[in-house]
């Protein structure tokens, strides 16, 4: 594999991984797909063969290639951290180049070529902002990513209840975590060097964000797969962890509500940047008390992700509704009737397939529904 | 595989469930074992399957068997293709059945204490789901992330704390499995009754060749109390092996007993653990109530005091416990381009150190001017003796493919043929496979005719698995 980002880091990867099970069962595609070829090893082994002339780039390996979710579990699960969803990463970008990449991968670097130089939203000046963004449109759950879901707003209002008021920044424009993982290092790049200027020229000094990805994406996939530097004196904070801490230190107050507890999605990248999952389910407690709430069995440290991930809608839709489905369906067998999440991302998509099984609320909205005036 | 019978196969399991290209035959073609690896590493091919299929029930499993007995064509059970011996490869192309969609668990019953689930079930998905019970199925496989239960079984499979709770076969009640002829069958709900002879136990180590196991109910067990662990250091592997033994006669039901010959000590240990100590390392474990576990436990350190041990306390235990699987992730674990194999054994007390100092002598002996190592540690232990975990490994396989493939096989006869000679047993519990098929009929004697009258029966055309478990037949 030979592109910028196929390093002295990734090559390695796919060589150790190309034989070993060991992240298997976290893996949340080959689990709803049950197919070995589209499993972490797997993965690792079509490169190799790639390398050895074996298999060749072609629809039928990009197509294997673009299955994978780069959620990052079987990287977190892993005892010797290896890296191998850049090694995913490397190798679809590789593929973008040789121009085999599925026709839907290219009609977005399409796009996103021709929206660049066009304004998109700074940064206000101020000392906190909250990063709202956007994902690029690469599936409809993302499209739909507005104000209309509400969160923005309620995180917003949280925040000011919390002593820790933002100002909404960085409207409409994309971090590039999408295109990164769908192997479009240029636009990716290009992309995140232009938030990391409009944050350096907005003097902001905390960056709050509504997304685990927001975070992974600024302090991980920046450095590590873009060679793209986050500036070190910004702080980037989940708005959950934010508030988790005020409710703690009794500064949000929050009012009981009435009812059982709903259950919890980890959003998705929540595994990869080792997130407190104890957070969001302590503000739950807070408004619920201490009944027992229902929980996900793929949570937490295996919290498997829903269908907006990783751009997988826009090559794998049907496994991207594969696993919308299966955390739907894993919250109903939990009992649960009402599926709370924070990032207003997974909240759209696990909205447009949950029908009338299950009610899909946002967080921050129903933790806006308990403040204490 | 005619075009005809990839149809029969595609209307069971329907046409987004069968898979042909040339990625998956090529991901299909390769398991644990190093041979395929090393052929894969250096640009060669494997046999290969034409299909693969990813039924969604026991009844479709058993309806693909049918449809592949009558067309006469080769069928490979596929859990989760973790295995060291080849056991899944399709050795003689066909079709290969991915179990994976088999993944339900039926029943956890918590007042008998039993799960109930399908084989495609992954090892740790099962285990998570029974901790959140307050249960465990004490099975603890350095595979359990990538294994099902069904591979478990098929193969015999031995965990880490085998010692106290044995193995996989030990610890299964009943099973469902389809049979070459279509027929899905169910053995008795209890496994100890006096009902005719238990021929679940025919599936048990047939890896496939008998028929596929589509499903089974495991004895589960209260997560313990309290789990102790401690690290000794012997002398030479002659004292630890006695204190092992006189743990097990004098039945103090130890968890686990790990013991690591002094190369194994200077080297994984030292590699993995971060220990730099010279002699055999022992870990010991004890679970349960705590009392009684503490008493075990001070027992056995009474033991390997009065053997000469030296305590190096419970942490060293415990960091071993924790990072029990850490020897399992690249690059920590034996990979490519080094050469290597498992070439463990089982026997009694009385032949098992023997069999230790003779292998070592031969490989190193033989192998040694090639630069072939030899390690070893005692890993698997019952109340007549112990398992022999030993590794022969070569820094870097020869280039030319042919002559990796024919040392490599060298050494494994050397090595198996020294442990038949002092009376151990061919395998403890990696299976047999593609890799030891040729040592069966060595190791049965006289007995292996009746065994290949009995897979005729059950399989007259011989597609389950064939080349696997010493049944060489080949469709006709």
């Amino acid at each position: 594999v030979s592109t910028a980002i196929a390093t002295e880091r990734t090559v390695p990867t796919s060589e150790n991984c190309r034989f070993c099970w060991m992240c298997r069962h976290v893996c949340p595609v080959g689990h709803v797909t049950s197919r070995e070829t589209l499993t972490p090893h797997a993965w690792a082994l079509t490169i190799e063969s790639v390398r050895r002339g074996q298999l060749a780039w072609n629809d039928e390996t990009a197509s294997v290639m673009y299955a994978c979710a780069d959620c990052g579990l079987c990287q977190t699960h892993c005892v010797t951290d290896q890296p191998l969803p850049d090694a995913i990463v490397a190798a679809r970008a590789e593929i973008v180049r040789l121009g085999r990449a599925p026709a839907a991968i290219l009609e977005l670097q399409r796009r996103l070529d021709a929206s660049s130089g066009k304004s998109a939203a700074g940064f206000a000046k101020g000392s906190r902002a909250l990063f709202v963004g956007d994902q690029a449109g690469t599936s409809s759950a993302e499209r739909s990513l507005t104000k209309s879901t509400g969160e923005i707003a309620a995180a917003l209002q949280l925040l000011e209840a919390a002593g820790v008021p933002a100002v909404p920044a960085g409207e409409g424009r994309s971090t590039g975590l999408t295109a990164s993982s769908l192997g479009l290092v240029d636009v990716a790049t290009r992309l995140a060097r232009d938030l990391v200027a409009a944050v350096e020229a907005s003097g902001v000094r905390d960056v709050l964000v509504l997304r685990p990805a927001d975070k992974w994406t600024f302090e991980y996939v920046y450095p590590k797969r873009l060679g793209v530097v986050w500036p070190s004196n910004v702080t980037v904070t989940e708005v959950t962890m934010a508030l988790a801490r005020a409710c703690n230190n009794g500064e949000l107050r929050l009012s009981r509500h009435a009812g059982p507890p709903p259950a919890y999605h980890d959003p998705c990248h929540s595994p990869r940047i080792a997130r407190d999952a104890s957070a969001p389910r302590g503000l739950l407690a807070a408004i619920y008390g201490d009944q027992p709430a229902p929980e996900l069995f793929w949570r937490a440290d295996r919290a498997h992700p829903c269908g907006a991930v990783g751009g997988l809608g826009l090559n794998h839709p049907d496994i991207a509704r594969q696993l919308t489905t299966a955390r739907i369906d894993g919250a109903c067998s939990a009992g649960a009737t009402t599926l709370v999440t924070d990032d207003p991302v997974c909240l759209a998509e696990l909205r447009q397939h949950a029908g009338a099984r299950l009610d899909v609320t946002g967080l921050y909205s129903l933790l806006r529904s308990q403040l204490r005036s | 595989v005619n075009s005809d019978v990839l149809r029969q196969f595609e209307s069971i399991v329907g046409s987004d469930r069968i898979a042909t290209s040339a990625t998956d035959r090529l991901i299909y073609s390769v398991d644990g074992f190093w041979l395929p690896q090393m052929w894969l590493d250096r640009g060669g091919r494997r046999p290969q399957a034409a299909a693969i299929v990813y039924p969604e029930s026991a009844a479709d499993v058993a309806r693909i068997l049918a449809v592949a007995n009558d067309a006469r064509v080769p069928v490979v059970p596929w859990g989760g293709g973790s295995g060291t011996q080849g056991g899944a490869l399709p050795a003689e192309g066909g079709l290969i059945i991915d179990l994976k969609r088999l993944n339900k668990i039926r029943e956890i019953n918590e007042r008998s204490l039993f799960v109930t689930a399908e084989a495609g079930l992954n090892g740790t998905e099962l285990e998570w789901a029974l901790n959140e019970r307050g249960l465990t199925l004490p099975h603890y496989p350095a595979s359990a992330n990538c294994a099902t239960l069904g591979g478990y079984l098929a193969p015999r499979g031995s965990g880490t704390i085998s010692t106290k709770y044995g193995k996989a076969e030990d610890l299964v009640m009943s099973m469902a499995v389809a049979l070459p002829n279509g027929e899905l069958i169910r053995t008795p709900s209890v496994p100890n009754h006096a009902s005719g002879p238990d021929f679940m136990r025919l599936f048990l180590g047939s890896e496939g060749t008998f028929g596929v196991i589509t499903e089974a109910t495991m004895r589960v067990t209260k997560l313990p109390e309290t789990r102790l662990f401690r690290a000794m250091l012997f002398a030479d592997v002659t004292t630890g092996l006695e204190a092992g033994r006189r743990m097990m006669v004098d039945r103090l039901d130890p968890l686990v007993i790990r013991m690591y010959d002094p190369h194994s000590t200077a080297s994984l240990v030292k590699r993995v653990l971060g220990y730099e100590l010279s002699g055999a390392y022992m870990i010991i474990g004890f679970d349960g109530w705590r009392e009684i576990a503490t008493a075990q436990e001070a027992r056995a350190l009474e033991i390997c005091r009065e053997l000469g041990a030296r305590d190096l306390g419970p942490e060293p235990g415990e960091r071993w416990w924790n990072h029990r699987y850490d020897f399992y992730y690249p690059p920590l674990t034996l990979h490519l381009p080094a050469m290597y194999g498992t070439v463990e054994t089982v026997a009694t007390f009385d032949r098992i150190e023997a069999i230790y100092h003779a292998k070592k002598a031969t490989i190193e002996g033989q192998f040694g001017h090639l630069g072939i190592g030899y390690i070893a540690h005692f890993s698997h232990w019952f109340p007549w003796g112990a398992s022999l975990y030993d590794r022969f490994l070569l820094k870097e396989a020869p280039a030319d493919p042919a002559e990796a493939e024919a040392l490599h096989n060298k050494v494994w006869d050397v090595a198996v043929e020294t442990s038949l000679a002092h009376g151990g047993m061919i395998n403890e519990h990696h299976g047999v496979g593609l890799k030891l098929s040729r040592f069966m009929r060595a190791q049965y004697g006289d007995a292996w005719p009746l065994l290949q009258r009995l897979k005729d029966a059950i399989d007259p055309n011989g597609i389950m698995n064939p080349g696997k478990v010493g049944f060489e037949k080949a469709p006709s």
